[in-house]
C-alpha cells in the first residue's frame, strides 16, 4: 500500500505540474491598473482611461494612462490589453471615476459589472468628475500612484473632511435598499489637480444634483455620525462671526405615525469646540448665545437642505428606511408618493465644549 | 566455530580456555604471560590496549600468591572487589574484549578469574554544547555509559530509578541502558522498548541515534519522535514525568521518550526562566516555526498568483524588488532555499571558525551580490534569510532538520495551486501528524487528544504550582 | 469486538457534530434564508437549529436503546433483505453528501481564485487527501475534526471588520413576515445543519454513549449561534435586494477586511476552506466506506478508493453552476425527509418493535 502511495504521488507531480491549468499572474509581469476613469460618447459608447503604475528602480513611480472606446468594459479592457507590454489587471483598482455626463445615464449598469467581478475589492471608491473624467487621471501628483493619490484625497476627506462614508459597498447597498437613495463623492479637475467639491446625489442609478458648499457639512452630518475636523462657520450678526469644529454629531429621528403625511423630526446633536469668534470676549453667557445662533443657522440650513432633497424626489438620507424599518405597513410605492409632501422638522442642539487655550 | 570467534558460544562445541586464547593471540595488543612453577603455572592475559596497566602492576601482580597450587589461594589476598569466577570460556573472552584480566592455572583448564581493569579512557564532563543554556546546570553527558548513568542516578537518589541493560550490535557489542522510574512510567512503554531493541538485528550501534531510528512506531517520517539531549537535566525531569530513557555507551546525547510534537519546542531553559517569560518564548518559538515553514510558499503563491491581496502600499515595494530579475518567483525561492541549505551543510563541515567565515561570505557577499546583480530580490532574500533563522530556533536539533524539509513540498504546491497549494499542504502535514504515534501515543498530545491538565505545560508554561499535574498522567496496563 | 484505542471520548462528540453543521454553507448560506424571509431570518436559524436539536435527540434515543450503529439498527428490524436496501439509501446519501460538499467547495474556487482550473487534477490531489485521512482511520478523523475547528476559529474575528458598515436597525421590525414565509426559510436553513447522521455510523465508536448527547447538544447550540451571529451582521450589512445577488455574502464580508499586510481576506478565507471541509467530506466519505464494507465485508481502503473514484468522476460530471445547484438542492430534499421524516420513524418503529419483544418475552 504504501508503495502503491509513493508511486501514485510521484505521477501526480509530474501530472500537477503539466495539467493544473491555472494562468499565473506573476507580480511584475502584468500591470496593475490602479484607477480607471469612464467618459460618455454616446448612448452604447465610452471611453476608458486606466492609470498603471509603472515603478522604476529609483522608487520613481511613472503614471502612464491607456484609453479605448467600447461599449462593454471587459471590452475595454481587450483593447488597452492591445495597447500595453503587459497584460492589464483590475483587482488592485482604488478608485473608479465617471463622468457627470455620464452618471446621467444610469450607473447601476457600470457598478453592476464591478460587482460581478470577485477580483475588484467591496472597498473601491467610486466617484462622479466635473467634467471630464479622463482630466483627473493625466496629470502626475508626487511620487505616489494616481489610484493611491486619489483614493488617498477621498479617505482623508471621509475621516476629517466634508466627505460622509462612501465606498462601491455602500453604493450597492444604497442602490438596492428600498427608502434610500446612493450619493458619490464629487470631484472637480482644476488645472489636472482634483478637487473634492461636494456630493452627487443620485436617484437609484441616475444623477441629478451635486451639493453647493454651503450643504456639505449639514449633509455629513445628517448622514451619518460624524467627527468633522472642518467644522463650520456662522454669520451671527452684524460683523460678528464665529466658527467651530464639529468634534461629536449624532443624529436620530422621531418619526410619530410612519407612512403618514404626519411631520418627520429629526434631532442633531452636535458637540463642538470654538475655533474662531470674532466677538470681544466668550464666557459662559456668550457661548450660550453662541449656542443658540448658531442651532438656528443650522436648523434653517439642514431644512433647507431636506426640502430640495424632497423636491428633487432623491433621499440620500435614507429616510425611507427610517420609516420601513418602523413600520409594519411599508410599502415601497406608497412611500413614493408619500415623501415629497411629509413635512420634516429638524431641532439642533449644540454644544460647545471648549472655547480653545484663551478665555 | 573458528571462523567465527564473535559468535555466541554453543554449548556443545564451546571451545576450551586454552582455543580462546590461541585465537586472540592473533591480536598484537594481546599479551600473555606466565610466572610460577610446572604445575602451578599462572596465566595472565590481557589487551593491553584495553586495560589500565596502573592496576596491573599497583594493585594486581604484588598481591598475587604465586606459590599457591589453587586459583583460589592465587587470588585470595588481591585488593580488588568483584572478582569473576567463570567457567566458560566465552564468557573468558567476552570480558577480555571489554577491558578484563584473566588469570588462569596451567593446571586447573576449566576455570578463570576475571579481574576488572578497563581504563576509563573518556572525555571529562563539560559543558552542553548544543544546548547550552544561559542559567541552569551546566553539565553534559559524555561518551562513557557509566558516567552518564551516574549523572542521572545522582540527580535521581530513589530506588525506583531501574536501569536494564542491554547489548546490541555484533561487532560494536554496544551497551545500550534504558531507564525509568518504577510506577510512574507506563510499563507497557519500558517492555516496548526493550522488546524493540533487543530485537535490532544489526552489526554496529555508533550513537544513540541508530537506535532512535530504529524502533520508533512509524519509519516514513521527518518527525523525529525520540528526543535527543545531552543535558543529564533533562534527562532527570522527564524520567520524573514517566518517560523512559535510553543510554548508549559511546554516544553522549540520551534519548527521551514517548515524545510529542511540543515537546521538541520545550527547551529546559523554559523551566529555569519565570513562566511569563517562558510561556512568552516558547509562543515565539512555535510562531517561529510556522512563519518558518509558510512564508517562503506564501510569497512564492502571492506573486504568482494573488497579487490582489497585497495592500498598495507593498506592491510598490515588492514590484521595485522583483523588476529586471529574470526568473519566476518559485525558481528564484527554491534557488535561495537551496544556497542557504548549501551555506549550512558547508558551516557544519567545516571547522567552527573556517564555518564561520563561510557564514559570512555566503550571508553577506554572495547575498549582496545576486542582488546587485539582479539574480534575486532583495525583499525574497530578507524572507528566506528570516525563515532560516527561524528554522533554528528548536531547541532540538532534528526538529530544525524536519522543519527546512518540509518547507520544499509547500513550495511546489504553492507554485502550483498558489496559496489552496499552502493549505492543502499544511492538511497534508496535520493528517501526517495525526497519524504518527510514539510508542503508542498520539505524536499531537496535549493538542490532540486534548489533555486540558497538559495543555498547561505545552504551548506555554504556567507557573509550577498549578503544573502540579505530571503532564504525563499514569497509564493503567 | 471494538478496539478500546479506537475509541473517542465524548466530549469530541462536540467536534464531529459542530464540523459538519458548520461547513461550506456558511460561505453562502444568508442568501437563501433572506430571500423569503428578509429580516426575520434570524428567527428561521433559531427554529430549524431547535428542529435538528430535536432531530438530534431522535437519534440519541435511538441508538442508546439499540446500542449498535444504523447498519446493525436496520438489520434487526428488517431483517436482511430489506436492511440492506436501507443501508444501501444512506451510504448512497453519505457519498452524495460528501459529493456535493466537495463540489460546492470547489464552485467557490472557480468562481473566486482560479475560473481555469482543471477541476480533474484538482480532485486527485484533494482525493489523495482524503485517503490519507479516511484511511487513517476514526482516531486521525476525529482528530482532523478537531484541529478542522480549532485551526480555523481565527476566522470569526474579521466579523468584527464588516460591523463598521452594519445598521442593525435593518433588523426591525420584528416579525413582519408571514409563517409561511419563515417556515420556507426554516427549510432552506435546515439543509446548513445537516450533516450529523454519521452520528448513525460512529456512534458504537464512543466512550460513554450517554454522555455524547449532551455534547452533541452543545455543539448544535454552537453552530446555532454562528449562523444566528453570520445571518445578524449579513443583514445589517447588506440591504435585502443586494444581498439577494451575493451568492456567497459571507466572500463579500471578507473583501472589507483590511490589515497593513494583507487586502482582500477573502482569498485567505477561501483557503483557510480547505482545512474547514476536509472533514466535512471525510466524514462522510468514511460513513459511506464503513457501511459498505459491513454490509458487503469488504476491506474498507479498497471502498473509499472506490468512492474517490466516484467523487473525481461526479466532480467533472457536474460541469456547471445550474446543474451543481440542481444537484444540492436535490440532495438537501433527500436529506430533509431522511433526517425530519425517516430518523423520527425508525425511532417510534424501533420502540415498538421492542414493546412487542418483551411482551413475546413475556409471555
Amino acid at each position: 500500500m504504501r508503495i502503491k502511495t509513493i508511486v501514485l504521488s510521484s505521477i501526480m507531480s509530474l501530472f500537477l505540474s503539466g495539467c493544473m491549468d491555472i494562468e499565473p499572474t506573476v507580480l511584475n509581469e502584468i500591470n496593475i491598473a490602479t484607477a480607471v476613469s469612464y467618459d460618455y460618447i454616446d448612448k452604447d459608447h465610452f471611453t476608458s482611461t486606466a492609470v498603471i503604475p509603472y515603478y522604476m528602480p529609483d522608487k520613481k513611480v511613472n503614471n502612464v494612462t491607456f484609453t479605448a472606446t467600447a461599449s462593454l468594459s471587459k471590452d475595454v479592457r481587450q483593447k488597452m490589453n492591445q495597447q500595453t507590454d503587459k497584460p492589464i489587471y483590475s483587482g488592485k483598482i482604488e478608485v473608479i471615476l465617471y463622468s457627470k455626463e455620464l452618471a446621467k445615464h444610469d450607473l447601476t449598469r457600470m457598478t453592476d459589472t464591478l460587482i460581478r467581478d470577485p477580483s475588484v475589492g467591496n472597498t473601491v471608491y467610486l466617484a462622479i468628475v466635473d467634467g471630464k473624467a479622463e482630466d483627473v487621471l493625466i496629470k502626475q501628483l508626487g511620487n505616489v500612484d494616481k489610484g493611491t493619490y486619489l483614493s488617498n484625497a477621498i479617505e482623508h476627506n471621509i475621516q476629517s473632511g466634508i466627505l460622509p462614508k462612501t465606498n462601491l459597498h455602500l453604493f450597492s447597498y444604497a442602490q438596492n435598499a428600498e427608502g434610500m437613495d446612493p450619493f458619490l463623492p464629487i470631484i472637480k479637475p482644476k488645472n489636472g489637480n482634483p478637487l473634492i467639491t461636494g456630493v452627487a446625489l443620485f436617484n437609484q442609478g441616475e444623477f441629478v444634483y451635486q451639493t453647493k458648499e454651503h450643504e456639505n457639512v449639514i449633509f455629513k452630518m445628517l448622514v451619518e455620525q460624524s467627527s468633522n475636523k472642518e467644522g463650520f462657520s456662522a454669520k451671527l450678526g452684524e460683523k460678528l462671526f464665529a466658527s467651530v469644529y464639529n468634534i461629536a454629531s449624532k443624529v436620530s429621528y422621531n418619526i410619530p405615525e410612519p407612512m403618514t403625511n404626519s411631520p418627520i423630526i429629526i434631532n442633531l446633536n452636535i458637540e463642538a469646540v470654538l475655533r474662531e469668534f470674532t466677538g470681544d470676549k466668550v464666557d459662559k453667557k456668550e457661548i450660550r448665545k453662541i449656542e443658540k445662533k448658531m442651532e438656528n443657522v443650522l436648523k434653517k440650513r439642514a431644512e433647507k437642505l431636506i426640502v430640495k432633497l424632497q423636491k428633487l424626489d432623491v433621499d440620500p438620507l435614507g429616510v425611507g428606511e427610517q420609516v420601513r424599518t418602523r413600520t409594519r405597513s411599508w410599502d415601497k410605492k406608497e412611500w413614493e408618493k408619500l415623501y415629497p409632501n411629509i413635512p420634516f422638522q429638524v431641532n439642533v442642539k449644540l454644544n460647545i465644549l471648549e472655547s480653545g487655550a484663551v478665555e | 566455530m573458528k571462523k567465527f570467534p564473535f559468535q555466541k558460544s554453543n554449548h556443545s562445541l564451546a571451545p576450551q580456555f586454552d582455543e580462546v586464547i590461541q585465537q586472540l593471540k592473533e591480536s598484537k595488543d594481546f599479551t600473555i604471560f606466565m610466572f610460577g612453577i610446572e604445575h602451578d603455572t599462572l596465566c595472565i592475559s590481557y589487551f593491553n590496549t584495553l586495560i589500565d596497566t596502573d592496576i596491573l602492576h599497583r594493585d594486581l601482580l604484588p598481591y598475587l600468591n604465586k606459590s599457591s597450587s589453587t586459583l583460589e589461594a592465587a587470588v585470595s589476598a588481591l585488593p580488588i572487589e568483584n572478582l569473576l569466577f567463570t567457567q566458560k570460556p566465552a564468557d573468558m573472552q567476552k570480558h577480555l574484549l571489554t577491558g578484563y584480566i584473566s588469570i588462569t592455572m596451567e593446571g586447573k583448564k576449566d576455570q578463570a578469574v576475571l579481574v576488572k581493569a578497563d581504563s576509563q579512557k573518556s572525555r571529562t564532563v563539560s559543558l552542553p554544547e548544543v544546548e547550552f543554556s544561559v542559567i541552569g546546570p551546566k553539565e553534559s553527558l559524555v561518551e562513557s555509559l557509566d558516567t552518564n548513568l551516574n549523572l542521572i542516578r545522582k540527580r535521581l537518589p530513589i530506588q525506583e530509578l531501574k536501569v536494564e541493560e542491554l547489548t546490541v550490535g555484533k561487532l560494536s557489542k554496544s551497551r545500550v541502558a534504558v531507564l525509568h522510574i518504577d510506577g510512574i512510567c507506563n510499563k507497557k512503554n519500558v517492555s516496548t522498548v526493550i522488546q524493540r531493541i533487543s530485537n535490532l538485528d544489526v552489526k554496529q550501534i555508533i550513537d544513540s541515534s541508530y537506535i532512535s531510528q530504529m524502533i520508533v512506531d512509524k519509519k516514513n517520517t521527518p518527525f523525529p519522535q525520540f528526543i535527543d539531549t545531552e543535558r543529564p537535566d533533562r534527562l532527570a525531569a522527564v524520567l520524573g514525568e514517566g518517560k523512559l530513557v535510553i543510554l548508549v555507551d559511546g554516544a553522549p546525547h540520551g534519548l527521551l521518550g514517548p515524545a510529542t510534537l511540543v515537546e521538541f519546542f520545550t527547551a529546559s531553559e523554559d523551566y529555569f526562566l519565570n513562566w511569563t517569560m517562558a510561556s512568552f518564548f516558547r509562543l515565539v518559538r512555535f510562531f517561529a516555526v510556522l512563519f518558518s515553514i509558510l512564508i517562503t510558499p506564501i510569497y512564492v503563491a502571492i506573486l504568482t498568483y494573488h497579487y490582489e491581496l497585497l495592500p498598495k502600499n507593498l506592491i510598490n515595494t515588492l514590484v521595485i524588488s522583483r523588476s529586471g530579475i529574470p526568473f519566476p518567483p518559485i525558481l528564484e525561492a527554491l534557488v535561495l532555499e537551496l544556497v542557504i541549505e548549501l551555506l549550512r551543510e558547508a558551516g557544519a563541515r567545516l571547522p567552527t571558525k573556517v564555518g564561520q567565515t563561510i557564514g559570512i561570505v555566503g550571508g553577506i557577499v554572495i547575498g549582496t551580490a545576486s542582488v546587485e546583480a539582479g539574480l534575486t530580490s532583495n525583499v525574497l532574500l530578507i524572507i528566506v534569510a528570516l525563515s532560516a533563522l527561524a528554522s533554528f530556533t528548536t531547541p532540538v536539533y532534528q526538529m530544525g532538520n524536519t522543519i527546512r524539509l518540509i518547507r520544499f513540498p509547500f513550495l511546489l504546491m504553492a507554485y502550483y495551486i498558489g496559496i489552496l497549494g499552502v493549505a492543502i499542504s499544511f492538511c497534508f502535514m496535520l493528517i501526517h501528524l495525526l497519524r504518527i504515534t510514539t510508542l503508542g501515543r498520539p505524536y499531537l498530545e496535549p493538542l490532540y487528544p486534548p489533555k486540558l491538565h497538559s495543555l498547561k505545560d505545552s504551548l506555554i508554561r504556567l507557573p509550577f504550582s498549578l503544573l502540579s499535574k505530571r503532564p504525563a498522567p499514569k497509564q493503567k496496563d | 469486538m471494538i478496539n478500546k484505542n479506537e475509541q473517542i471520548s465524548p466530549f469530541l462528540v462536540f467536534f464531529l457534530v459542530l464540523k459538519v453543521q458548520i461547513g461550506v454553507g456558511v460561505l453562502g448560506f444568508q442568501r437563501l434564508i433572506i430571500k423569503s424571509a428578509g429580516n426575520d431570518a434570524w428567527i428561521a436559524v433559531i427554529a430549524a437549529g431547535l428542529l435538528f436539536s430535536i432531530v438530534i435527540w431522535c437519534m440519541f434515543t435511538l441508538l442508546n436503546s439499540q446500542k449498535q450503529d444504523l447498519m446493525g439498527i436496520h438489520t434487526q428490524l428488517f431483517g436482511k433483505v430489506l436492511g440492506g436496501f436501507l443501508n444501501m439509501i444512506w451510504i448512497t446519501y453519505w457519498l452524495l453528501m460528501g459529493i456535493a460538499v466537495y463540489r460546492a467547495y470547489v464552485e467557490v474556487v472557480q468562481a473566486w481564485m482560479f475560473p481555469q482550473i482543471n477541476v480533474m487534477t484538482f480532485s486527485i490531489v484533494f482525493a489523495l487527501l482524503i485517503y490519507y485521512t479516511v484511511s487513517g482511520g476514526f482516531q486521525v478523523l476525529t482528530g482532523i475534526c478537531f484541529l478542522g475547528v480549532i485551526i480555523p476559529s481565527y476566522l470569526i474575528l474579521t466579523i468584527f471588520f464588516p460591523l463598521e458598515y452594519t445598521e442593525f436597525r435593518n433588523l426591525l421590525p420584528v416579525w413582519n413576515h408571514s409563517y409561511k414565509e419563515i417556515a420556507l426559510a426554516t427549510r432552506d436553513m435546515s439543509l446548513s445543519y445537516m450533516g450529523f447522521s454519521t452520528l448513525l455510523m460512529f456512534y458504537p465508536l464512543i466512550k460513554h454513549q450517554k454522555k455524547a448527547n449532551k455534547w452533541a447538544q452543545l455543539a448544535n447550540i454552537l453552530s446555532i449561534l454562528s449562523y444566528l451571529l453570520l445571518t445578524i451582521v449579513s443583514i445589517g450589512f447588506y440591504s435585502e435586494n443586494q444581498i439577494s445577488r451575493y451568492v456567497w455574502a459571507t466572500l463579500s464580508f471578507w473583501s472589507i477586511v483590511e490589515v497593513p499586510f494583507i487586502e482582500r481576506f477573502e482569498y485567505i478565507g477561501i483557503a483557510t476552506w480547505v482545512i474547514f471541509i476536509l472533514p466535512n467530506i471525510c466524514l462522510f466519505i468514511w460513513a459511506a466506506t464503513k457501511g459498505t464494507s459491513v454490509l458487503f465485508k469488504v476491506e474498507p481502503n479498497r471502498i473509499s478508493i472506490l468512492f474517490l473514484v466516484i467523487l473525481i468522476v461526479m466532480s467533472l460530471a457536474l460541469k456547471d453552476r445550474e446543474t451543481v445547484n440542481t444537484f444540492q438542492d436535490y440532495m438537501s430534499y433527500v436529506g430533509f425527509i431522511l433526517y425530519t421524516v425517516y430518523i423520527p420513524i425508525l425511532l417510534c418503529l424501533s420502540y415498538i418493535m421492542s414493546k412487542i419483544r418483551k411482551k413475546t418475552h413475556e409471555n
